[in-house]
């Protein structure tokens, strides 16, 4: 059974400066003809792997993109279409991704109706010199008038995105930002380090000159959001994700302790098995594919037993929680050996400061989240 | 044909590095139409890859060829291009003994140089006729007039008929050769008759045909079929085939007194065949030994290892295989604990050494990496027992040393005037001491010093050239040892000893080698996890330390499902890229390391 599903909506009505997401324009005659297409890819991959009809997920996740641009009747055709092929009878958390922008009290109703019990507002900062200049199209207002709205409409459960780093945030215009993150009474926040993408405006920006802050610059931001939030009660369950107790974000934290998911739409990703599949990052491809009946274009791959467990325990360092050898060598004979040697490692990597034990559980301590992945590289 | 001696000339080319040695025997070739034009590339007798690309010669090139010459007379000229570069000075001396006369080339815009003084003296020992030639005239910065008196008054040749050639253009050359039919005498024999006698001069291996001799006739005659006998090793062989280098190897029926060729019988090591060894016929021989030729011996050491232990074969074979051709290198094998199973090799100088690795990386596909440079040094130990030490690692414990010797060079330096003061204060700060100057002429002195061998391994050559502008050079040979305060230097990691990294230093300058070998080594070993501290140790006091900041970051901000496949190979494929670097302790050390402390680069003199 798949425990995790994703869904895709590729639209946006413009594109921010750091975006490295696939998404295109919006356009009304795209998203309409878009709405039944992630069934219509579903009925495809089931027809390949009878085994996994009529499947419930525990988790859903709506992303982009921008989901709210199918508007309230797309979304409910884009359910209604998918469970035909699936169950959404065990859904435990349904996130959607929203953008303060797009947020209406209809909108959230109708998400209320379809079973959506949490949602993920991309706020990024509550500094409008900053939000233009990242090319976001609302205003730290409206950031805030989507949180209240979401909060009024019922979603208890609603979060934010933030981005450390940001080009042009001082010391005191980040301490402002989190201090009104705070005063939300959100039940989650993520805190993402500002990545430069590849093929962004951003990164052109850098190649003519944009300073941006440097490691030593962002590990400070990202140190004092910890301290910020770890005041309100948030813990930092995950490198850049933080949750009152008991409400992480069960979609990706089971993506992260090395679940099966499936991903529909053009760019999402599957897990399943020894098999991982990428669709395109090509709407009009993938329109036509499906148009045709045909699985949209995507890269398809089938990983060695090593590979594929090695890919679904490392990447659990990046919790709190972190690894427990025997665990690892109990739920993959393959990696048996290899677990034994770890526990060598993290005690090299303790002296230094980097590594932590808790209980039979090793975790990374402060320096060593600064340093995740090549910790991780240690353990391949 | 039937050559009559009369008609036959050999001759070597002999100058300074780069002096255009090797691009006159272009030009020779061309106008002797030895080589077709259209199958004529440049450096045609620059045979190695190696050689090519770096435009050295390393290895001396015997050619035959037909020249008419203007007295209507057919002449067969044997020539032998010989390398520049003082580590290979032995090749010059062996090609030498095949020839009765040298064309000493000058480049005229750079003067008489320390090899051009070298070589000709070399080649006055061995009694040939010198035919000098002003190459390079084609350069604007050419002065004929100054470095014809250079020639005149340092080497003491006169100059009344200077040869101005271009070597480039082939402006001259057809003078040269006439005169080298007038200049340089005939061989002289007891006749092709007379009991055989041959001297081996070279010899290289071949797969399919093994050890090919290299040799000059000097009585006597050679035919397919002989049987043969090399005088002092005692070695007999019967004779597959007989040839001449044109150039090259071509199959005659007869190589007879006079004539360089080669010799192909059924030996297949070529440790058995002995350079400067006397060849005759195996029955009514004659037992009189021609002149050899001093046996050379490595002088600098270095340790040679895999990056992965898996290759060690490969080097045993590649070393092996390397040394079929060059026997002037030794090997032998021998492990550190850093770097696991490899082989302490023995090399003429630090050209020669860079040449060996950079064909065994090359022709056997091997990733390597060689420990600093080291000379032989002999230990006498309080029990009164002599060692000596090629490898700093097996040095005994202090306690049990009486004393240590290091090996001490002569050498010869021409600079130009007005930086004797630098180059004597680099002569000076090498422990080195200057014996005596002298000018050349009016804008050149000739410095004689003498300086510890392992002073001038690193970078020395470097420091002269900058001084001078690049016009300093530099001649040496080995000139004993002297007893000395030497001390063995440790590196550490991260805490604990890196073997490879071991060096003998002499006391004065430990600290200052120490700082630079930390400081290298931090420089080049890319940041960790966390911070690595490199020091400089002798015996239990740390003298230098340096280090190692650690990296401030790395990690993705953010891994959603569409990332994770992707981002794990990336791992993977970065885990991959560290899996080159050697490994001590925690400490990932690139190759890049070992060779910028071999460089001594981040001098903070
Ligand atoms: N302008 C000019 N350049 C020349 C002439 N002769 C040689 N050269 C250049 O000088 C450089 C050295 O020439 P080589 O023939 O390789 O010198 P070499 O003496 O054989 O050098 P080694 O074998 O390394 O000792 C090359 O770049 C040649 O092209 C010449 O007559 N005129
Ligand atoms: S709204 Fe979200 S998905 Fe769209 S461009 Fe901005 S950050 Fe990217
Ligand atoms: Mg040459």
């Amino acid at each position: 059974m798949i425990p995790h599903l994703y869904i895709h909506v590729p639209f946006c009505d413009g594109k921010c400066h750091y975006c490295g997401f696939y998404s295109v324009l919006n356009d009304a005659h795209l998203t309409g003809l878009y709405t039944p297409l992630p069934s219509k890819e579903l009925e495809l991959v089931v027809k390949a792997r009878p085994k996994i009809a009529r499947f419930s997920p525990r988790t859903v996740y709506m992303g982009g993109g921008t989901p709210a641009l199918l508007g309230e009747a797309g979304l409910s055709r884009l359910i209604e279409r998918l469970s035909e092929h699936l169950s959404f009878a065990s859904v435990e958390e349904w996130t959607v991704e929203l953008n303060p922008a797009s947020v209406s009290r209809s909108l959230l109703n109708a998400l209320r109706k379809l079973g959506v019990n949490r949602l993920s507002i991309g706020v990024q900062s509550f500094n409008d010199a900053t939000l233009a200049r990242i090319g976001r199209r609302h205003d730290a207002r409206a950031a805030d008038q989507a949180v209240h709205l979401a909060q009024e409409t019922g979603f208890e459960n609603t979060g934010i995105d933030l981005i450390a780093g940001l080009p042009g945030v001082t010391p005191a215009i980040w301490q402002a930002t989190l201090e009104h993150a705070v005063s939300l009474k959100l039940k989650h926040l993520s805190v993402y380090a500002l990545s430069v993408e590849p093929g962004t405006v951003l990164a052109r920006q850098k190649e003519e000159g944009l300073v941006l802050p440097d490691d030593g610059d962002q590990l400070s931001a990202l140190k004092h959001a910890e301290a910020v939030l770890g005041q309100a009660g948030f813990e930092r369950y995950e490198i850049s994700n933080y949750a009152q107790p008991g409400q992480e974000c069960r979609h990706n934290l089971g993506i992260w302790r090395g679940n099966d998911y499936l991903g529909l739409g053009p760019a999402a990703a599957s897990r399943l098995g020894d098999a991982r599949w990428t669709n395109d990052p090509d709407v009009a491809g993938y329109m036509d594919s499906l148009a045709q009946k045909q699985l949209p274009p995507r890269t398809f791959e089938t990983l060695t037993p090593t590979d594929d467990a090695l890919e679904r325990v490392t990447f659990a360092l990046r919790l709190a929680e972190g690894i427990d050898p025997s665990v690892v060598a109990q739920r993959f004979a393959c990696l048996r050996d290899r677990a034994a040697t770890w526990e060598e490692r993290f005690e090299r990597l303790m002296r230094h400061g980097i590594t932590e034990r808790g209980g039979r559980r090793w975790r990374l301590t402060a320096r060593g989240r600064e340093i995740c992945d090549a910790v991780i590289r240690e353990l391949l | 044909m039937e050559q009559t001696l009369d008609s036959i000339r050999n001759f070597c080319i002999i100058a300074h590095i780069d002096h255009g040695k090797t691009t006159l025997s272009d030009r020779i070739l061309e106008a002797t139409k030895t080589i077709e034009l259209r199958n004529m590339r440049e450096q045609t007798l620059d045979a190695m890859d190696l050689e090519r690309e770096r435009g050295i010669t390393i290895k001396s090139h015997p050619v035959s060829m037909a020249y008419t010459a203007k007295n209507g007379k057919t002449y067969r000229f044997n020539l032998i291009d010989t390398p520049g570069h003082v580590d290979f000075t032995y090749e010059v001396s062996r090609s030498m003994g095949a020839c009765e006369g040298a064309i000493l080339v000058v480049d005229a815009a750079q003067g008489v140089e320390a090899q051009t003084v070298a070589n000709t003296y070399l080649a006055v020992e061995n009694n040939l006729e010198i035919v000098p030639v002003l190459n390079k005239v084609d350069l604007p910065s050419a002065n004929v007039a100054e470095v014809t008196q250079q020639i005149e008054e340092v080497l003491g040749i006169p100059m009344d008929h200077p040869l101005l050639i271009s070597a480039k253009t082939g402006l001259g050359v057809p003078e040269i050769l006439e005169a080298v039919v007038e200049r340089i005498r005939p061989p002289v024999t007891r006749g092709r008759d007379a009991p055989l006698r041959a001297l081996v001069f070279d010899s290289v291996f071949d797969i399919y045909r093994g050890v090919i001799t290299y040799v000059r006739v000097v009585d006597g005659s050679f035919r397919v079929g002989d049987s043969i006998l090399f005088v002092s090793s005692g070695q007999t062989t019967q004779l597959r085939e007989v040839g001449i280098f044109s150039p090259d190897q071509k199959p005659v029926e007869v190589l007879e007194a006079g004539q360089v060729g080669y010799l192909v019988g059924t030996i297949r090591d070529p440790a058995d065949i002995k350079i400067g060894d006397t060849v005759t016929s195996l029955k009514d021989g004659s037992t009189e030994l021609l002149p050899g030729f001093k046996e050379v011996r490595p002088m600098v050491f270095s340790g040679v290892y895999p990056v992965s232990t898996d290759d060690y074969e490969k080097v045993r074979t590649g070393l092996e295989k390397l040394h079929l051709n060059d026997s002037a290198f030794s090997f032998h094998p021998e492990s550190s604990v850093a770097l696991g199973f490899g082989f302490r090799c023995g090399f003429l100088g630090l050209l020669h050494m860079e040449v060996v690795q950079e064909r065994l990386r090359r022709e056997f596909d091997l990733d390597l990496i060689s420990t600093h440079p080291s000379v032989i040094y002999k230990l006498q130990l309080r029990d009164g027992t002599a060692v000596d030490l090629d490898n700093p690692v097996h040095l005994p414990d202090v306690s049990r040393i009486e004393q240590i010797e290091e090996p001490v060079i002569k050498a010869t330096i021409i600079c130009p005037s007005e930086c004797i003061g630098d180059v004597m204060r680099i002569v000076l700060d090498r422990r080195g001491e200057v014996k005596a100057t002298e000018s050349l002429d009016a804008k050149r002195v000739i410095l004689s010093c003498l300086l510890p061998l392992n002073e001038i391994l690193i970078d020395f050559h470097d420091m002269l050239k900058s001084v001078s502008h690049g016009y300093a050079s530099m001649d040496y040979e080995p000139c004993g040892y002297q007893v000395s305060d030497i001390v063995k230097m440790d590196i550490l990691l991260n805490g604990e000893v890196v073997d490879a990294f071991s060096c003998m230093v002499h006391r004065g300058k430990a600290v200052a080698r120490g700082r630079q070998m930390c400081k290298a080594l931090a420089e080049t070993i890319p940041p960790h996890m966390f911070k690595i501290p490199v020091q400089a140790t002798i015996g239990r006091t740390i003298i230098a330390r340096e280090d190692i900041r650690p990296f401030r970051k790395d990690v993705l901000a953010k891994l959603y499902g569409g990332d994770v496949t992707r981002k794990q190979k990336l791992l993977k494929k970065q885990k991959a890229g560290k899996a080159r670097m050697k490994e001590f302790g925690q400490v990932h050390v690139p190759q890049s390391a070992f060779i910028s402390v071999l460089k001594g680069t981040a001098t903070d003199e």
